[in-house]
């Protein structure tokens, strides 16, 4: 039966990979800036033990100018070293983390002792295709893999109620996700304190005594930056003008305004977190952070969730559902105390203990339906996710969200590297940093790019949180248009549809020669060949970038 | 004699707190002003159903009375009919999709999932419930005047300390298995809200009676914690 267990594990495991792994290349369309800069700078320190600014091997990568935990990138320079820098490797290490998890949810279920254990690989398949899992597990940055951590950490951190040993081996887990995504700077202390004040009594001394020494010896990199940037740079995400702004509307003293200002905002995030209208409909504002048509959780897992939430509630005395509200709770604080309505990145760590209550309903339904009726449910409400996922996933997010993931630089970084004689300039009015993704799908000699960076970052690496996206390497630069000069030099001005108007077309005397579509057929980039001379022998009153142009 | 004072005093408490949940809240201001028939009439169900809750007639009569009124107040929007706005994204939609068939004995069967999704109208249909249903369920529609996603037509409810005490009270009628009531008061109104709608200037107040009486529960059920 044991083996039959772990056959089964490892099958659901495999499955879990293909899924995260299918067309990885491909969708999401293009690279996103987060990930290009993940990519490239794993890329830079393979090759040259230096990140894009020339800093070797930093505790905390800076990117546009603030700090991301560096585990990620260090670990993706080995997917790079076997398949070069592209799409799929830069995403497989979340595919990794999103397979693992399987792991992770299956102990944590099982270790529940749920009185249906039947239902465990059913509930784990559907893990795999649970939006929000599917989605952040194909995502070539940092986030599924501090999640992925966090939840292994908290898996031995209750599983040492049972092995003392285990809570070394969980606060060390714990410590180490601290290096991989930034929620969890702020989420692993608050479980570990919250764990020790439920279950103080419980906890074998001698093994916290040095679990904590370990996880301290861990945070030795970080002790080293302290004092910097590198902590602070995200604070500007805290609704601080919102609460003084609600304060002032009450006619009481500040003190108290604020307070009740400051605990409005607050729990009525908490709430959105917890709203069904979130959690099942609407999800994240960002496009960037969803897939068209689809929340983190399918529609229908409402039921189970609306059950699991009484279940919670029913046996909240219970050790094990005690540990599910301290998830819940501990996860919840720093995604409530920054301003977006709803983060499906800053809230991840949610997944765990959300699809562990929906897991809960799940059963009671099972218990309540037997075997076969339930099975029918099963695979009926299971093939619909799966269509729906099909169609959400695999169709609509290639073509709706292609120029949210920066689809179009590939094509660009092709059409560059077939004219190496011509001048290109980017556009940097609107989009996001292009030097990036140029260099991601150019491959560039990160010497080159670590040349082209503001010497002084190098200085004072830790504290350098302005960013400028103008840079200039081999034949590209990113920056916005001068129109005084630039249509006077011989070179190709790129843009998106708004950075040329046809007026502007005609006065600078510039022709579109090629054009760069999303799927959908929507322009993305269109490329204008300047005319310095026509430009020059049109105008009356010729500016100074005129001489030596006949 | 004394014990009849007893049940008086008792019931003229229940009346006031009533009546002290209902005159609290924004939401039965707000009704007032735009039309004071529909708010009377709201009070009076409310206090019919909160205090006769288990008159079960009587909660159905007055829960009819305010369905009728919500029909009448909201802009039913159909359930399949499509703007032009949005017939554009559904053309744009059925332009993404691969070709998809299947080989059968050298015989290509084409499947046409555009069609049976984009173009399914009862897909459409069911993607418009819930639309409304996710809507009505939104708590912080009722508590934080739909803070922080704000919607244009959000408007202030109930205070948002009430919350914890809505929560209490629901928890304690799902534990109690008082699954008449939360049907009667809570699954059908939002069944129908879901197939007419939520375009309603007064909000979705047919779960007006519930929410008062879920806190109502809470604060009865706290009461009689303390007294212990």
């Amino acid at each position: 039966m044991r083996n039959l267990n772990i056959i089964m594990l490892f099958i659901i495991f495999l499955v879990s990979l293909f899924a995260l792994s299918y067309r990885l290349d491909e969708v999401p369309t293009g690279v996103y800036v987060d990930e290009a800069t993940n990519g490239y700078n794993a890329y830079s320190i393979l090759k040259t033990g230096k990140d894009e600014y020339g800093q070797e091997f930093p505790v905390a990568f800076r990117f546009f100018g603030s700090y991301s935990p560096p585990l990620y990138a260090y670990l993706t320079t080995i997917p790079i070293y076997f398949l070069g820098l592209n799409e799929y490797s830069t995403r497989v290490i979340s595919v990794i983390a999103g397979s693992l998890m399987i792991f992770v949810i299956y102990l944590f279920l099982k270790l529940r002792d749920l009185s249906n254990k039947k239902i465990i690989p059913l509930l784990l398949l559907l893990f795999i295709i649970t939006p929000w899992n599917f989605f952040y597990g194909r995502t070539g940055y940092e986030l599924y893999l501090g999640f992925f951590l966090f939840s292994l950490g908290a898996l031995f951190l209750w599983l040492s109620l049972k092995r003392s040993y285990a809570l070394v081996v969980g606060l060390s887990i714990l410590s180490l996700s601290t290096y991989a995504s930034h929620p969890q700077i702020y989420t692993t202390p608050l479980l570990i304190l919250g764990f020790l004040i439920l279950f103080y009594k419980q906890v074998n001394k001698k093994f916290l005594f040095w679990g904590l020494i370990v996880s301290l010896l861990i945070q030795i990199p970080h002790l080293s930056i302290i004092n910097s940037k590198v902590f602070t740079n995200k604070n500007d995400l805290f609704y601080l003008n919102e609460i003084l702004l609600a304060s002032d509307k009450i006619p009481l003293p500040q003190f108290i305004t604020i307070s009740f200002s400051f605990i409005y905002s607050f729990f009525a995030r908490v709430i959105t977190y917890f709203s069904p209208e979130s959690l099942f409909f609407f999800a994240d504002p960002d496009p960037q952070r969803g897939i068209p048509e689809l929340s983190v959780f399918y529609n229908w897992m409402v039921i189970p969730y609306f059950i699991g939430l009484f279940v919670l509630a029913k046996n909240i005395k219970g050790k094990f559902e005690k540990f599910i509200a301290l998830l819940f709770v501990v996860s919840i604080i720093p995604p409530s105390l920054a301003r977006d309505p709803f983060s499906t990145q800053r809230a991840l760590n949610l997944l765990l203990p959300f699809f562990i209550l929906i897991s809960l309903g799940i059963e009671k339904i099972y218990e309540f339906l037997k075997l076969k009726k339930f099975l029918a449910l099963y695979v009926i409400f299971f093939g619909i996710s799966l269509i729906l996922l099909w169609r959400s996933y695999f169709v609509l997010l290639p073509a709706e969200r292609a120029i949210t993931w920066n689809y179009g630089y590939k094509l660009l970084a092709e059409y560059i590297s077939k004219n190496p004689d011509t001048k290109f300039l980017i556009d940097q009015s609107r989009t996001k940093p292009s030097y990036i993704e140029l260099a991601f799908f150019l491959k560039l000699d990160p010497k080159i790019l670590q040349e082209a960076a503001d010497p002084k970052i190098r200085e004072d690496y830790y504290n350098s949180t302005e960013f400028n996206p103008g840079y200039k390497f081999e034949n590209i630069e990113t920056r916005s248009i001068e129109w005084k000069e630039d249509p006077l030099k011989e070179q190709i001005l790129v843009g998106d549809e708004l950075a040329v108007s046809e007026p502007q077309l005609k006065d600078h005397f510039l022709t579109q020669i090629y054009l760069i579509s999303d799927p959908r057929g929507y322009p993305i980039f269109k490329l204008f060949q300047t005319n310095p001379k026509e430009k020059c022998a049109r105008t009356s009153n010729k500016p100074v970038f005129c001489t030596g142009i006949n | 004699m004394n014990q009849f004072f007893m049940l008086l005093l008792k019931n003229n408490l229940k009346l006031l707190l009533v009546l002290f949940l209902i005159s609290s809240n924004f939401w039965i201001y707000k009704i007032l002003g735009l039309n004071f028939l529909l708010a009377i009439a709201l009070v009076l169900a409310t206090l019919v159903i909160v205090l006769r809750i288990k008159n079960i007639k009587l909660t159905i009569f007055c829960m009819l009375i305010l369905i009728f009124f919500q029909f009448q107040t909201t802009h039913v929007r159909s359930l399949t009919l499509l703007d032009n706005d949005q017939q554009r994204v559904q053309q744009e939609r059925i332009r993404s999709y691969p070709l998809t068939y299947i080989e059968i004995f050298s015989k290509v069967l084409w499947l046409k999932p555009e069609i049976w999704i984009e173009q399914n109208k009862l897909i459409i249909a069911l993607s418009r419930i819930e639309e409304n249903l996710f809507g009505n369920l939104d708590i912080n529609q009722y508590f934080f005047a739909g803070f922080p996603r704000n919607n244009n037509s959000d408007f202030q409810k109930f205070p948002f300390i009430t919350l914890p005490f809505f929560i209490i009270g629901l928890y304690k009628m799902l534990a109690k298995k008082y699954f008449r009531t939360l049907v009667i008061l809570l699954l059908i109104p939002i069944i129908i809200l879901s197939l007419i709608g939520n375009d309603n200037q007064f909000g979705p107040f047919i779960l007006f009676p519930f929410l008062i009486l879920a806190i109502f529960s809470a604060i009865k059920f706290l009461i009689a914690k303390l007294r212990k």
